[in-house]
């Protein structure tokens, strides 16, 4: 160890406290300052110091010897340009010359290191969250909130007791027709029980139904994915917000939704011996009231949906009302929604393609999509119906492309295709993310920021209780696969019908009567070489996908099989993060299932 | 395009249809001909290297599917529900009665398997067998879990089985055979040797085959061997 600038002292060191400590040296003997072995630029040490006086290392010849502090001036850090990021976070690399870092800093000299652009606006802090408040640089930006000014707006307030349904208006939205998405985390990830939606008046609101939930604290989360275009998506978070949840009953998800008969299967949170359900349509008639004895502290009942006549008096939504006797009066529960569902009667399968990610996507389809699930020579029974109808023609290469530009537009080709009731399968390979995908422009040269975002397929289909529907599911499908960018999100297989976002199993959908069904969506930004080696490279592995998928393996199989595809060498040095892949409703989906 | 691999393909895959249908004792008239296929699938060579030959033919109201060295062989039974929904396959099953228990049904999916080459006793050295009985929420309060004719029979963890077995109790027979790991079965792992060389034979060479070397061609490349005449795959 180099000992050449060591100082031996023979008086103090004398601290004093002030501004950001209790370890400023006020003196010695002899000096500290200035004494060290480097300058305070090699040590990183411009903007500290070791004085009470607040006196830079800055240009001196050797650095302080001592603990440095962030130098300050009136109490806060030395900002020397008054721009409100303090001289030592401009200047990170810490030797006070901007001219060597115009790459990587902000001028610390210089309000406006780009004139015209506010430092603390610059896209140099795109990754910097400049404020504390939790949102970085660029999405302060996206938000056009003051990235000096402590307000993350993604904040949901804490709720010591939350029961029911729970609706918290958010103060903030989202442009309209931009790429970003409002998405509600619960206890860390995204669930049925949880939404953010958009009221007919434009605001936004976060909903939880708690009745999902057990009753106790639950953490949520607000996030906003979004993209100033397709190939970069962000996701920000607001800070966690604990939920009190404490309802009388916790309901067994699942059992929220119905087809011919409504099952209650919930879980009583208080001691009771009898419970009294009141199950009303959505005007608040009372169509039956169902009675019995809470067992081992499980409610279980149910209703074939019929009056005392034998005639089915449901058609749509109903609520019910939990009462459980504990021996005085009964205690009540906030009325709990169950949605009707509509079965599956589809077959065909619709393909689309936004192409640009590969050269000749058409190429891609056509061979390994298209084919593969008209293996049969497109004449079998067993083979799919293809649509939209004129384009994915087995053996030919003509699979449909969405595109939009100015002077066409195929769009209502593909939405006419995705609405035809003969429709139950969706496979989309482009642009996307968890509020939209995208085509491609008609001359084949840029990704196009706009397309179908979930609300336009809800309504499009009639989903989600749109068009005056009753159904909450008017026109749902077996299979959806969105395979592009960060399309894992809830309200991506809401709009599709699947109705339940975890990952499960034929078996239990049997349990409830709901027709086997699932989505895949991606949970990261899948990318790839836009060369030819790369697209042979997908191709083997959408082969795989779809050719284990007609041998009748199961969709996690089959993406299973994809996965492997992925990892070998001959394809792997061209895909990325095409293995993020996450279904929603049966893993053990089939191509029989239908 | 690879019009040769295509053909043995074929042979080898009508050839397994035929081998499980007749052992099974399945209402499949056999041998299997092409002509009978509602369906027929062989997997692309471009993704042979990830686990060999695979491919998959449907007859009669049967579906039968090869993984080869992914180690799936799988017979089921097509549309085995006849096309009802869930909400009324559970409605039209649960007014009727199965005529077999749980041990039964292990009993059938066992002797199946047995039947088509599989070493059952060395398959549950190593993996507990299960059944279970499938069921719905009833509509009725009075009976809260409705049971099901229908019984999975598997082999392996549950969630992830080596083995599966779909039985309808109310036929007693069977509605699927899943094989996810066959290496408990006797039949060749892979089904198509030598597939480079196989690919390699030029479509005009093989539209000049004679039947006799077409013959020779599946003796060549086709590890079980199978007779080419005998089902009907000699276009």
């Amino acid at each position: 160890m180099d000992q050449s600038s060591d100082v031996l002292l023979t008086t103090g060191p004398f601290y004093q406290a002030t501004t950001f400590g209790d370890k400023y040296v006020s003196s010695s003997s002899p000096t500290l300052v200035n004494a060290g072995s480097r300058s305070p630029a090699a040590a990183g040490l411009y903007h500290f110091t070791t004085l009470p006086n607040q006196t830079k290392d800055a240009n001196q010849a050797k650095v302080n010897i001592g603990l440095h502090y962030v130098a300050a001036v009136s109490g806060k850090a030395a900002d020397f340009d008054n721009d409100g990021i303090p001289d030592y976070v401009e200047n990170w690399h810490g030797d006070g010359n901007y001219s060597a870092h115009t790459d990587a800093e902000t001028d610390w000299q210089n309000q406006q290191t780009i004139a015209g652009t506010p430092d603390a606006s610059n896209v140099i802090y795109d990754g910097t969250d400049l404020d504390g408040d939790g949102l970085t640089g660029s999405i302060e930006r996206f938000l056009g909130t003051d990235p000096l000014v402590p307000s993350n707006v993604l904040q949901l307030p804490a709720i010591q007791n939350a029961s029911g349904f729970l609706d918290i208006p958010l103060g903030v939205s989202i442009p309209a027709n931009s790429w970003s998405a409002l998405r509600l985390y619960v206890n860390g990830e995204e669930a049925s029980v949880g939404e953010v939606v958009q009221a007919s008046d434009g605001t936004w609101h976060a909903q939880l139904d708690t009745f999902g939930l057990a009753s106790r604290p639950c953490l949520l989360q607000l996030a906003i994915s979004f993209a100033a275009d397709p190939d970069s998506w962000q996701t920000a978070f607001g800070r966690l917000s604990l939920v009190g949840v404490g309802n009388i009953v916790t309901v067994n998800p699942p059992t929220r939704l119905f087809t011919d008969s409504l099952h209650i299967d919930a879980v009583a949170n208080i001691p009771a011996a009898n419970y009294r359900v009141e199950i009303r349509d959505a005007g608040g008639t009372l169509l039956k009231t169902l009675t019995g004895s809470v067992q081992a502290g499980a409610i279980s009942d149910s209703w074939d949906l019929k009056d005392g006549n034998g005639n089915v008096i449901v058609s749509g939504p109903v609520q019910a009302t939990f009462f459980l006797d504990t021996g005085g009066t009964p205690l009540v529960s906030a009325p709990a929604i169950f949605q009707l569902l509509k079965s599956i009667t589809g077959q065909a399968f619709a393909i689309a393609y936004a192409g640009y990610r590969f050269p000749r996507s058409d190429l891609l389809l056509s061979d390994n999509v298209v084919d593969a699930l008209c293996a049969g020579e497109g004449f079998d029974p067993g083979d799919y119906d293809l649509l939209p109808n004129n384009y994915n023609v087995p053996y030919a290469d003509n699979p449909f492309e969405w595109t939009i530009g100015t002077t066409s537009e195929n769009t209502s080709t593909l939405t006419d295709a995705l609405a035809n009731q003969n429709c139950a399968n969706f496979y989309w390979q482009g642009h996307g993310g968890p509020n939209i995908i995208s085509p491609i422009s008609d001359t084949h040269t840029t990704y196009v920021n706009d397309g179908l975002t979930p609300g336009d397929v809800a309504r499009l289909l009639g989903n989600r209780g749109q068009a005056g529907n009753a159904f909450f599911n008017n026109h749902p499908y077996r299979l959806v696969i969105l395979d592009a960018c960060n399309t894992w999100a809830i309200a991506w297989a809401n709009v599709f019908g699947i109705p339940l976002f975890g990952e499960e199993t034929k078996a239990v959908f049997t349990q409830y009567g709901l027709d086997p069904c699932a989505f895949v969506g991606w949970r990261e930004k899948t990318s790839q070489y836009p060369t030819a080696d790369a697209r042979n490279a997908y191709g083997r592995c959408l082969n795989e996908l779809f050719g284990n998928w007609y041998t009748g393996q199961t969709l996690k199989q089959c993406l299973t099989a994809y996965n492997t595809a992925l990892k070998d060498p001959l394809n792997s040095p061209y895909l990325f993060s095409f293995d993020s892949w996450k279904i929603a409703g049966c893993s053990d989906l089939t191509s029989r299932d239908r | 395009m690879y019009l040769a691999y295509n053909y043995v393909g074929l042979v080898v895959l009508l050839a397994e249809a035929h081998f499980n249908a007749e052992r099974l004792n399945l209402p499949v008239e056999c041998p299997i001909q092409e002509s009978q296929l509602t369906f027929k699938y062989i997997a692309p060579p471009q993704i042979l290297r990830y686990g060999g030959f695979m491919g998959a033919v449907h007859a009669g109201q049967y579906a039968f599917d090869e993984g080869g060295g992914r180690h799936y062989r799988h017979v089921a039974k097509l549309d085995p529900f006849g096309g009802l929904s869930m909400a009324e396959r559970n409605e039209a099953l649960s007014h009727q009665k199965s005529q077999v228990t749980t041990n039964e049904a292990y009993q059938l999916a066992a002797r199946w398997l047995r039947a088509i080459d599989v070493d059952v006793p060395e398959l549950e050295k190593t993996n507990k067998v299960e059944v279970q009985q499938r069921w719905f929420w009833s509509h009725d309060k009075t009976a809260t879990r409705v049971l099901l004719p229908i019984f999975d029979v598997r082999w392996g963890r549950w969630d992830d089985p080596k083995v599966d077995v779909v039985v309808d109790g109310r036929t007693k027979e069977f509605i699927e055979l899943r094989q996810e790991d066959d290496s408990f079965s006797k039949r060749p792992a892979e089904l198509i040797k030598n597939v480079d060389q196989l690919l390699a034979i030029p479509d005009e060479e093989f539209q000049k085959y004679s039947p006799l070397q077409r013959s020779n061609l599946v003796a060549r490349f086709a590890v079980d061997k199978p007779d080419p005449t005998a089902v009907g795959a000699n276009r």
